[in-house]
């Protein structure tokens, strides 16, 4: 299959699905106005992806800003690697945030009382920018 | 009919600010790139402020849902607002009355144009002032919905955020209501809000945010 490249914009993140080593990366700013429009189409690639996944998934999130509706969209891909690790496959994900930013530390941490998957919660020291 | 009752208004806000130092201020309607450019400019100047980056990452966040919120809200109604004659006819619910309404192009222009944010500082704290145009039959549904979310603790607010964040639908357009339990769990409940009469259509929402 396939693998997704997007670079980034100000409103949407990088994004790097790589199929055949089962690394998926987002990266970047999420703040679409349309956050259905972005994300639906990685969500239909995890659906493929999950039929024949790699026996490692990592997924790292490392994001800087993000709106709600992006953080519905963020859960349903969580959801479906929950379902690969379900299937009893090696999936990690891991949530990187800026030791200055609580907020998105708390969010990793509303996502790991949701999904039953392996989330670590990874902080970096981030020059301002 | 906008403006003058309007720019009263606006300045009643600058008056309660003034002891404050405003950073920036917007009104009239919001599009992707306005907010685009809006989000930049805050950002500038809160880091040429020297503002510390765990307050700045909290002020943009919360500035993008308020933007947000509006964006989505009144762009509701412009789309209504380019419903072709054509298209009007599927839109059975319509009554005779609204029917006649819909005819007039500029029907929601006020409400469209009625979006305004004003980020300003006093010594430590942050203060966001939001808000918009917003029927009287919307009004009394947010309010009802921002009085019950208000009224939580944070244990109750956090129970009620994994609730609506854990929906198996996903929204097509905006957060489904996420923004405003957001907003009140990022700034810690330092969130007033009101809702002023301006006409027999409109009330206009105010949500004013203390970030520290």
């Amino acid at each position: 299959m396939d693998n997704i490249e997007i670079s980034g914009t100000s409103k949407t993140p990088e994004v790097k699905f790589m199929a055949e080593t089962g690394k998926l990366e987002i990266t970047g700013r999420s703040i679409p106005e349309n956050s259905y429009q972005f994300y639906e189409p990685l969500l239909t690639w995890l659906d493929e992806y999950a039929k024949t996944p790699q026996e490692n998934t990592i997924l790292s999130f490392q994001l800087d800003y993000f709106n709600t509706s992006s953080s519905m969209y963020i859960l349903g891909i969580l959801k479906k690697l929950e379902k690969i690790f379900l299937a009893e496959n090696a999936v990690k994900v891991r949530w990187i945030y800026d030791a200055d930013d609580e907020d998105m530390l708390q969010t990793g941490e509303d996502f790991k009382q949701i999904v039953k998957l392996p989330i670590d919660m990874v902080e970096i020291d981030q020059e301002e920018v | 009919m906008n403006s003058l009752a309007n720019l009263v208004d606006l300045h009643k806000c600058y008056e309660v600010l003034s002891e404050e130092s405003v950073i920036f201020s917007h009104k009239g309607a919001l599009d992707g790139e306005m907010i685009d450019v809006i989000i930049q400019l805050a950002d500038k100047k809160l880091v040429k402020a020297k503002t510390r980056v765990r307050i700045k990452k909290k002020i943009i966040n919360i500035l993008i849902e308020c933007l947000q919120n509006s964006f989505h809200y009144t762009s509701t109604y412009e789309q209504d607002q380019v419903i072709s004659p054509t298209n009007k006819e599927e839109n059975i619910i319509k009554d005779s009355e609204e029917e006649e309404e819909n005819n007039d192009p500029d029907q929601w222009k006020d409400l469209i144009e009625s979006p305004y944010v004003i980020l300003s500082q006093k010594k430590e704290s942050y203060f966001i002032l939001t808000g918009n145009y917003i029927t009287h039959d919307k009004a009394d549904v947010l309010k009802k919905r921002i009085d019950e979310i208000t009224a939580f603790n944070d244990e109750e607010l956090q129970k009620y955020y994994i609730q609506s964040l854990d929906k198996d639908e996903l929204p097509k357009q905006g957060g489904a209501g996420l923004g405003l339990i957001d907003i009140i769990r990022r700034s810690k409940h330092n969130v007033s809000f009101n809702f002023k009469e301006v006409d027999e259509k409109y009330q206009r929402f105010n949500l004013l945010i203390k970030v520290e």
